[in-house]
């Protein structure tokens, strides 16, 4: 069932990790009186880097898949594109081990996303996943990972400076 | 004075786009290889731009002074154009 449902919203501060090759947890300001401070995280463009969130479905998850939405700013560029990817991974009940001896290879879901003509301007970058193995057979109610990446070494990742992720809001897809 | 190895090149182009990032220093029309085009284009001249300099350093201080004194002495006065513009 697909129903466009609200899943989850993430702000930068919710971040977990990972230990190494992370993006940056920065402050933006704002341009009003006061100024707002829009906390972000940087992510370089030279080189990937992660963020990590811990995440679980709601209960009214009906198995329609994920439609993942990054909002994003850039730090300097106005042109160019630039690759966001996501990958799940699965916590099950008895089952996932999640310690040093435990690896897991992330299948990640990509949008490439043209940044907007305005430095500071918010642009919304969308990734889907679709039920299953897709989403490393996520289900309602159970614990997961959620990893994101700017793909900095693509080729048609061209945008100069960072890219501030602002916030990701999930929802069932449509 | 050799060129820069790619690597070099690479870390100096990272840590030009990290300072413009910092500064929020709108590049107009620009992607990041554009930018690496300009470091590799730069560093890639830059032998021409140090005979130049050479040049331009009359006697007896351009017999005087080492190849890296010359090249300090212009980068103090580049410096402080910078400063003034």
């Amino acid at each position: 069932m697909s129903s466009n449902d609200m899943m989850f919203a993430l702000t930068p501060n919710a971040v977990t990790g990972p230990k190494t090759s992370y993006a940056t947890l920065d402050v933006l300001d704002g341009g009003s009186s006061p100024v707002e401070l829009w906390t972000v995280l940087d992510f370089d463009a030279a080189s990937i880097e992660y963020a990590d969130f811990k995440i679980a479905l709601p209960s009214n998850y009906g198995g329609g898949g994920l439609t993942l939405t990054l909002v994003y700013t850039m730090s300097s560029a106005n042109s160019g594109n630039v690759v966001w990817e996501s990958a799940i991974r699965r916590c099950n009940d008895g089952s996932e081990e999640i310690d040093p001896d435990s690896s897991h290879s992330y299948d990640y879901n990509s949008a490439t996303d043209a940044v907007e003509a305005t430095v500071g301007r918010v642009g919304y970058a969308t990734i889907t996943f679709t039920d299953g193995a897709d989403m490393d057979s996520l289900a309602a109610g159970e614990m997961a990972m959620l990893r994101i990446r700017r793909k900095a070494d693509d080729g048609s990742d061209t945008a100069s400076g960072d890219a501030e992720l602002q916030m990701i809001i999930c929802k069932e897809a449509a | 004075m050799a060129e820069l190895s790619s690597t070099e090149r690479k870390a100096l182009w990272a840590s030009l786009m990290s300072e413009l990032s910092n500064s929020r220093a709108v590049l107009a029309g620009l992607n990041k290889n554009d930018l690496r085009a300009a470091v590799d284009a730069l560093d890639d001249g830059l032998d021409s731009v140090v005979t130049t300099v050479n040049s331009l350093i009359p006697e007896p201080a351009k017999s005087g002074l080492t190849a890296r004194q010359k090249l300090r002495l212009f980068l103090t006065i580049l410096s402080a154009r910078l400063e003034v513009s």
